[in-house]
């Protein structure tokens, strides 16, 4: 029995070191409101994932960005129980809407846009009916679900529920979220995907191709205050940051767009 | 041995040659995809958030493992000894985390830690999205686990022995230190080698509960869930190669010293 407890207190001491080892002391302590430096968790969908690492990177302040990247339905469902965190930046400003009504967030400034595409295999020539090519069967496709995805919901509006349905209907596979769908295209398990004209710049095996039809349609990339938010001030000075022209230039590198009114457009 | 045996035995190799074939085909596929796109793989496991990752997967599972042998052993020695009131369904309560889907554990927690009177515990310490979580949600799972396998061992074990060993002047628990624990040691290091792997592959609950935060809360099977999201495939299955030659090692690790446990006590 001594045995054991010397074992289980020696493997615990190994493991404090390593957890230490991982990222010292502020893995386990909670911040302190109002004591420099402050840090924040942002809230942010999985798939802008490459741009926010690079943002997060060119924030030049004493405020510590944590950020904790999943789908956006996700995030918001969680959100709803959990009610912890300063920032969320969705796909889309629906979702911030749901905690907006619950009084959850603060009205959604648009940060930048995107547009819905078809994300086609490198090996695949120019498709020159897109909505053919998705359900003629000719192609394998991964579609998003349009109830779990931004891209779907936004998709469906366009082509009309039915239409997208039939596209689904006619998928090799359904996806929940589009970084799914393009990392499906990129792996070759299917030639053509729906996804964003920003994600398929994120894979080296995809490509974008536009639709006429849908390029009237952007979806807009909001930022909100949480209500949980312990650090506003800091939460502030960050979402500054993120429609200012640094982060401008961040944003359009990663093909989104940013224009002028993108920083004052606030979303009921 | 006759025709039919031979068959048999035949059948038996055949769906093991197969189902092996097929474990070390996933692993050649992802060598392949590594070796193809190598510079970007190892770029990946250089940057300080995935090596955070790897030391906080290696201390969290340890410390879950630690906390999951020593919880799932006392009440398995006490559901497999002790009659009484219930006892079938803490039996069944025990197998809970084992076929909850592991989704549904970490809404659980959340929901626990932070829509209950918990909250004000989680408010002051700090366990959801801290590594706390990841701890409790690992331990979670992994206590099912240790429970099953550590009834399982003390099922085997003769109670008469304790019995001998309690009428010479033990009490109950110098009788379960002096007997029954010298006996189960193999059953202890299986149990722990299942937990700890069971706890380093953990995602679902450790997703929800403890967040994907990038550098605070970031394991491996998490790193691999962001790299897929970030369109970099190398840097993901890189990572899952990587906690597959960890968790090899860890588990010939305790193979060789339950089969030195085994060996002793011949």
């Amino acid at each position: 029995m001594i045995r054991w407890v010397v074992t289980s207190l020696i493997l615990v001491a190994v493991a404090g070191a390593l957890i230490y080892r991982a990222g010292g002391a502020s893995l386990t302590a909670k911040p302190v409101p109002g004591l420099p430096p402050a840090r924040i968790r942002l809230l942010c969908a999985a798939g802008l994932a490459p741009v926010m690492a690079e943002l997060v990177g060119a924030f030049e302040s004493n405020v510590k960005v944590d950020v904790s990247y999943k789908g956006s339905a996700q995030l918001v469902a969680e959100h709803r129980i959990a009610q912890s965190g300063d920032i969320l930046i969705a796909a889309d400003t629906f979702y911030h809407q749901s905690l907006i009504d619950r009084g959850l967030c603060s009205p959604a400034v648009t940060v930048a846009y995107q547009t819905p595409c078809l994300i086609i295999a490198d090996r695949i020539a120019k498709i020159e009916s897109p909505q053919k090519a998705l359900t003629s069967g000719k192609f394998r496709t991964s579609i998003p679900k349009r109830d779990h995805a931004a891209i779907g919901r936004l998709v469906a509006s366009i082509e009309g529920a039915e239409r997208y349905d039939a596209f689904a209907r006619q998928a090799t596979v359904t996806r929940e979220t589009v970084s799914q769908v393009a990392g499906d295209v990129d792996q070759g398990i299917v030639d053509i995907g729906i996804g964003w004209n920003t994600t398929a710049l994120q894979f080296e095996n995809a490509q974008s191709s536009e639709v006429q039809s849908w390029q009237q349609h952007r979806s807009s990339i909001g930022i909100s205050i949480l209500s949980s938010t312990e650090n506003e001030d800091a939460a502030r000075k960050f979402e500054q940051f993120l429609v200012g022209k640094v982060a401008s230039s961040i944003w359009r590198q990663h093909g989104y767009a940013v224009d002028d009114e993108a920083s004052a457009e606030v979303q009921p | 041995m006759t025709r039919g045996d031979r068959n048999f035995i035949k059948v038996l190799g055949a769906v093991a040659v197969v189902y092996i074939g097929l474990l070390l085909a996933m692993v050649l596929a992802n060598l392949i995809l590594v070796a193809n796109d190598s510079a970007s793989a190892w770029a990946t496991l250089t940057r300080a958030e995935i090596q955070q990752a790897i030391f906080l997967s290696l201390g969290t599972s340890l410390l879950s493992a630690v906390l999951s042998v020593w919880i799932g052993t006392g009440i398995a020695y006490l559901v497999s000894r002790q009659q009484f009131p219930g006892r079938r369904l803490v039996d069944f309560l025990m197998d809970m985390p084992i076929f909850l889907p592991p989704l549904v554990i970490g809404i659980s927690l959340l929901i626990l830690f932070r829509r209950t009177p918990l909250s004000m515990l989680d408010s002051a310490v700090g366990i959801a999205f801290y590594v706390p979580a990841i701890v409790l949600a690992q331990s979670i799972v992994g206590v099912a686990f240790v429970y099953r396998t550590m009834k399982a061992t003390f099922d085997t074990i003769s109670v008469r022995q304790e019995r001998i060993a309690q009428s010479l002047g033990c009490s109950r628990f110098g009788a379960f230190c002096k007997v029954t624990l010298p006996q189960s040691q193999q059953g202890l290091i299986t149990a722990a080698a299942i937990a700890w792997a069971r706890s380093f592959g953990e995602f679902g609950p450790v997703l929800v509960f403890a967040g994907s935060i990038r550098g605070r809360t970031e394991v491996m099977p998490v790193s691999i869930y962001l790299e897929l999201n970030s369109g970099n495939l190398s840097g993901a299955v890189i990572i899952a190669l990587m906690m597959i030659v960890i968790a090899a090692a860890v588990l010939l690790v305790a193979r060789v010293a339950a089969d030195d446990r085994r060996g002793g006590g011949r």
